[in-house]
């Protein structure tokens, strides 16, 4: 027989050999799964939550814990943070708490029962590098994994990040990553103040859509800042938000832009101004001035003026606002505030805006400058049904 | 070269021609490729499941961190996560449970936390809305996930609960998610899972405080280290990849035998093919000779005998993959059943034909008909149209060749002898390399035996019975070049039923003494699960109590069966109160005298089974290093022995120097020794009704009973072995049928030749009956010291690296009569067709060719 034909039949089974051998190892790969829920997660309505209704009483480290009676909750940490050099770092630390059932009861021994879900977002502004680094991380508040202890003071944490209360008016802050780290001493200068009717800041017409809301608008702050392997020593201020109700917005009520600005004058002032579905501004946007003494004076909606300079476009085409002229005509007032970078928006789980900005302009007639924070929600997604 | 297709049309008209002849052929190669599949396929889909199974449990965690002996206290999983020791973690707690709804099946409940557990699964996809709707298992207890397909398959829906039962205690679950996925592998591994808050499986499964596992991605290697330093004494952190390995080695050996087992049957079918090639060169001689003569070229007849093996290989394989697949689809469950009984609970069940198996079935059957060819088919070309017609050539030719058979066939003994017991072959192919050279030795001695006896046996036989059975014996003396080939063959194929049937027996009889002497109590009590008979279940504490308190008890032990981490990974650990352990327990080594192995126990030293010291080839004073929550411990061993419940081997502990290290107090067994004079039946009774409303379904057992149930699985364990055995003597039978057949239908002319000078019919019946009688009988002969050498080698080389078992060798007799029976009914009944045949032969008609 043709030696070339026994040659082709050897190539042959070789191939189909190596086929077999081949096939073996095929890699595995993965379609997307899906899962279908049972649609019986109660609605808003029905759900058994407490609102913001009526003003009540705060206390003391207790009311810096958890409400978890409420659907959500938030603590909001930011500060403007400078080297000895004079180089400018922004941070963001907030623990977002969110209640998945309110008709819970912790019938069960586990220590991982629980209707508590904690959020937090972590990030920092290297104005210098012109950088935005942004982490987030979830978890139940169970099992020693996330929540909050007030016992005999206060701290909030989720997994390694964290605040905890060392002494009357002092606080550590830890939170890292491989990216990132900030390591911060805040001491609590002027103490807490409340918002709105004393503390229950009403965002909309209906019962309920409110929250109740404090600050601590001047929190002395040095540590250490890590990007990479790189590490700062920082000093500066930081500024804390904490608010928490259930039906917070309104139902035509799609975001909020929101300002805290710290100037060298010692004074602080906190503005939101709710925007509606047809573009226009709420009525229930509202301020607080906090003054060197700790004296506070609230400003209505028609006390104040936001006026939008300049705009900015993210890669996918969401517009934000980008730089402001805030007047408060009655007290003299006209700030311009510039961010410190463009690009800080918060792409995370939901997506907003919130980044270190610089402040210039006159307060009471004399001319101050400072730094603050400004967040602006609902331009990607409305935040109605998140908070 | 043009005349090939001419020569290669000749041997398909010989193939249709010899219509019976190549019938059983294709049979045989049919059961030989049917079996090599049916095994392979069955392997190839439980290897499959297995791995589904564990996949679905490791996901795609590239480490875990394991509780040696105990659970992960939960508030260490806190620190580590608080501490930023651990990055990507995710807590597990996960129980087999059988659930009413699906038939009683086995499934895995999966506890997890949704919000860490979400990057480790393919099953989540991906999406925010995902994860925001997994979260609402956390805050529902009771609740949980289960594939679509199963709730369609059992006509379950959203919303509807199902009833299932854990280690004897009934629970609820209620479906909130049906998961769908398109990739059929994650769709097989979803099968067998329900995926639940880990809260809901911490109390489901009496775990509160502790976890089972820490699933970890890791892609630091630093990471790892600095894990390990923070690890509380009796945790071990492991890589998957190694876990699985663990698992993989377990079935391995299993496996492997089974495998080689089905080649046996291959090997079986190979040497019959051998045989009918053989003859079909021998009975065409002159026509090859008469090839020859008409110019055809010894290559041309050599490829012309390889192509018509080539198209009965391809026929048979065709037919033999068909059936092979059928087979295969049965076999799965069996060997899936047999894993789940001794190594690992598997939750997939169905799996797809593996094309792998197939084209190796496929190749290795045509491969093996052509290379068994090749010989008869080198023979065919060494004949020239001179030497054609003279058979008495070929035939002083083989005789000539036999002293060399001789040697080659002590060859094959030093070879195999030297494969069997170097320290140098451990690996278990060589032992079934070195079998298969001990078989082929065997046949070249059967033929040889043949060449010594039979011209003696034909002289006695012509003086005690008469000339026609004289001449039988002399007449397979002269066609020795057949008989020889055809005797050894079948000898092959009897003999391998022997060697198998007789390893069944000899273990099985190992089993039932050492039952007897192991199971001391009259009676016992365990938890159903998974695994048939080593429970893992704790028994409920009040129950524990309540055994206790029943009157008339002589003695009674708890037992407590454990996982625990070794040096050399998971070990089961016995922890026993029985001070009279000594006494129920054959030794195969011990350091002490039997009456102070309890004195050495309670100072802290242990026994292990003989599996495990043969697995990690442990001696008696060695020590063993165990993780314990005290840290590691060295224990030393004080003895080595049987036992046959697993092929892992275990350690046995008293329970004082248990609870030093563990906090546990927990039992899975209970042992009890009636007063004297009560009635076991009685007492079973009694203690069913006293347990049997509280709350945790029980197996009350008398000693008769658990030693039946034992020996059920066990059955159930060598079902296929079997069925292997029973489709190796289907095949021999086979064989004998065909050898014998040609043989007479090629000697018809001889036949019509004794007709004519006078033979009457009677006694050429007997002269045929004689010769067929006698090829059977000395094929099953032979086959007696052939078979109980294979399953010597069965039993004290391969068991015994397979499975680390040492099993007593049993002779029986039964056995060895079968093989016998086997050999000389298969080949009277050959001779039936022939005879038939030659009752109608007129004389005239043959010889009107000479």
């Amino acid at each position: 027989m043709n030696k070339k034909i026994i040659y082709f039949g050897c190539l042959i089974l070789f191939a189909v050999l190596i086929f077999i051998l081949v096939r073996g190892n095929e890699p595995v790969q993965l379609n997307e799964s899906e899962i279908l829920f049972l649609d019986d997660q109660e609605s808003l309505e029905n759900a058994d939550y407490k609102k913001a209704i009526e003003v009540r009483g705060f206390d003391f480290p207790g009311d810096l814990g958890a409400h978890p009676e409420y659907l959500t909750e938030w603590w909001y940490y930011t500060g403007n943070l400078l080297t000895e050099d004079g180089r400018h770092f922004g941070y963001q630390l907030t623990f977002f708490r969110r209640a998945i059932s309110s008709k819970f009861e912790a019938s069960s021994a586990s220590s991982w029962t629980s209707n508590q879900v904690y959020l937090a977002h972590f990030a920092i502004t290297d104005t210098s590098s012109n950088q935005h680094y942004v982490f987030d991380q979830i978890s139940r508040g169970a099992a020693g994994l996330a929540g909050t202890s007030i016992d005999p003071l206060f701290s909030i944490w989720l997994k390694d990040w964290e605040v905890v209360q060392l002494e009357d008016n002092l606080f550590q802050m830890k939170a890292k990553n491989e990216k990132i780290e900030i390591d911060l001493l805040l001491t609590d200068i002027k103490g807490i103040s409340l918002h709105g009717n004393q503390g229950l800041s009403q965002k909309g017409a209906e019962a309920g859509n409110a929250s109740y809301y404090f600050s601590q608008t001047r929190l002395m702050t040095s540590g250490m800042i890590r990007i990479d392997d790189e590490k700062f020593e920082v000093n500066g201020f930081s500024w804390m938000d904490h608010e928490f109700g259930t039906s917070t917005l309104g139902v035509e009520q799609i975001g909020w832009d929101w300002f805290s600005i710290q100037l060298n004058n010692e004074t602080e002032i906190m503005l939101f101004q709710i925007r509606e579905n047809d573009g226009s501004i709420s009525q229930f946007s509202s301020g607080t001035v906090i003054y060197r003494d700790g004296i506070t004076e609230n400003l209505e909606m028609s006390d104040f003026n936001i006026e939008v300079l300049n705009t900015w476009q993210s890669s996918d085409r969401i517009t934000y606002p980008g730089k402001w002229k805030v007047t408060v005509d009655k007290l003299d007032i006209a700030l311009e505030i510039i961010p410190l970078i463009e690009d800080q928006e918060m792409n995370l789980f939901f997506r907003y805006w919130e980044g270190a900005v610089q402040i210039n302009g006159i307060f009471e007639g004399k001319e101050v400058s400072g730094y603050g924070f400004v967040e602006l929600t609902g331009y990607a997604q409305s935040m109605q049904g998140v908070f | 070269m043009k005349s090939v297709p001419l020569l290669l049309k000749f041997s398909v008209r010989h193939l249709i021609r010899q219509g019976w002849q190549t019938i059983l052929l294709i049979i045989g190669i049919l059961l030989g490729v049917a079996v090599v599949i049916a095994i392979d396929y069955a392997n190839e889909s439980s290897k499959k499941a297995i791995s589904l199974s564990s996949q679905s449990i490791t996901g795609k965690a590239t480490h875990q961190i394991l509780a040696s002996g105990s659970g992960i206290p939960e508030a260490f999983f806190a620190e580590m996560m608080r501490t930023s020791v651990f990055k990507e973690a995710s807590p597990i707690i996960e129980g087999f449970v059988n659930v009413i709804e699906f038939d009683q099946q086995a499934i895995l409940i999966l506890g997890i936390d949704p919000l860490l557990d979400f990057p480790f699964r393919q099953y989540y996809g991906s999406g925010d809305n995902q994860l925001s709707q997994l979260v609402a298992i956390i805050s529902e207890p009771n609740s949980g996930i289960i594939a679509k397909d199963l709730a369609e398959e059992y006509n379950l829906s959203l919303g509807d609960e199902i009833n299932y039962v854990f280690e004897g205690k009934p629970g609820k679950i209620k479906i909130v998610g049906l998961i769908a996925s398109e990739e059929p592998i994650v769709k097989e591994s979803l099968k067998g899972l329900i995926i639940a808050d880990i809260s809901t499986a911490q109390t489901a499964f009496n775990k509160i405080g502790y976890l089972d596992r820490i699933e970890l991605i890791i892609d630091d290697p630093n990471q790892e280290k600095v894990i390990k330093n923070k690890l509380l004494p009796g945790l071990v952190i492991r890589a998957t990849s190694e876990q699985n390995t663990q698992l993989n080695n377990m079935v391995a050996a299993f496996q492997l035998n089974l495998t080689a087992l089905s080649l046996l049957a291959l090997v079986v079918g190979g040497f019959l093919i051998y045989n009918t090639m053989t003859f079909s060169v021998i009975q065409r001689r002159e026509l090859i000779g008469l090839y020859r003569s008409l110019g055809f070229y010894r290559s041309e007849i050599f490829f012309m005998i390889i192509f018509e093996a080539l198209v009965i290989g391809i026929i048979g394989t065709f037919l033999g993959v068909l059936v092979g697949i059928f087979l295969g689809s049965e076999t799965v469950n069996l060997i899936l059943q047999t894993i789940n009984d001794l190594y690992y609970v598997t939750t997939v069940k169905s799996v797809s034909i593996p094309v792998a198996s197939v084209i190796k079935g496929t190749l290795l059957g045509i491969f093996a008909t052509v290379f068994v060819s090749i010989p008869p088919a080198l023979e065919a070309t060494q004949v020239t149209p001179r030497t054609a017609k003279i058979r008495s050539g070929y035939e002083e030719k083989v005789k000539r060749n036999l002293l060399y058979l001789a040697i080659l066939a002590i060859i094959l003994f030093i070879v195999s002898y030297y494969l069997l017991f170097s320290p140098y072959f451990q690996n278990l192919w060589w032992a079934f390399g070195a079998t298969l050279l001990v078989v082929i030795g065997f046949s070249i001695f059967a033929a040889l035996g043949l060449f010594f006896i039979l011209p003696g046996l034909s002289r006695k036989l012509k003086k005690y019975f008469g000339l026609i059975p004289g001449m039988a014996a002399r007449e397979l003396y002269r066609s020795l070049s057949r008989t020889a080939v055809a005797v050894s063959s079948l000898m092959v194929a009897v003999s391998v039923t022997i060697g198998m049937a007789m390893m069944i027996n000899s273990f099985r009889y190992t089993v039932s003494v050492w039952l007897q002497e192991t199971l001391a109590g009259d009676i016992y009590i365990s938890v159903p699960n998974q695994f048939s008979n080593r429970s893992s279940a704790f028994i409920d504490e009040e129950i524990v109590k309540n055994v206790f308190g029943y009157p008339d008890i002589d003695k009674i032990d708890t037992l407590l069966t454990i996982n625990g981490i070794s040096s050399f990974g998971d070990l089961q650990i016995n922890v026993i109160t029985n001070d009279e352990i000594a006494y129920e327990r054959i030794f195969t080594k011990t350091v002490s005298p039997i009456e102070e192995i309890w004195e050495n126990l309670e100072s802290g030293q242990i026994l292990i089974a003989e599996p495990l010291a043969n697995r990690f080839d442990l001696g008696v004073n060695q020590m063993l290093a165990l993780e314990t929550p005290a840290g590691k411990i060295n224990f030393k061993i004080v003895g080595i022995f049987s036992d046959y419940t697993s092929s892992q081997g275990y350690i046995m502990m008293t329970r004082s120097v248990f609870e030093k290290f563990w906090d546990n107090q927990a039992v899975t067994a209970i042992s009890i020794n009636l007063a004297p004079d009560k009635d076991v039946n009685i007492a079973v009774r009694e203690l069913k009704s006293r347990l049997s409303q509280k709350g945790q379904e029980l197996l009350i057992r008398s000693n008769q009973s658990l030693r039946e149930d034992v020996l059920v699985v066990f059955d159930r364990t060598f079902a296929i072995t079997n069925a292997l055995r029973f489709i190796a003597t289907l095949v021999s039978f086979i064989g004998i049928l065909s050898a014998t057949l040609i043989i007479l239908l090629d000697r018809k002319r001889e036949f019509g030749m004794l007709k004519a000078i006078g033979f009457r019919q009677k006694e050429l019946n007997q002269l045929v009956l004689t010769e067929t009688g006698l090829m059977g009988f000395f094929a099953g002969i032979f086959a007696i010291p052939t078979g109980i050498v294979i399953s010597l080698i069965l039993v004290y080389v391969i068991n015994l690296r397979s499975f680390g078992w040492t099993i007593q060798f049993y002779l029986d007799f039964w056995t060895i009569i079968q093989g016998v029976i086997i050999a000389m009914l298969a080949a009277f009944t050959a001779s039936i067709y022939p005879l038939r045949k030659l009752n109608k032969l007129k004389p005239i008609m043959v010889m009107r060719d000479e």
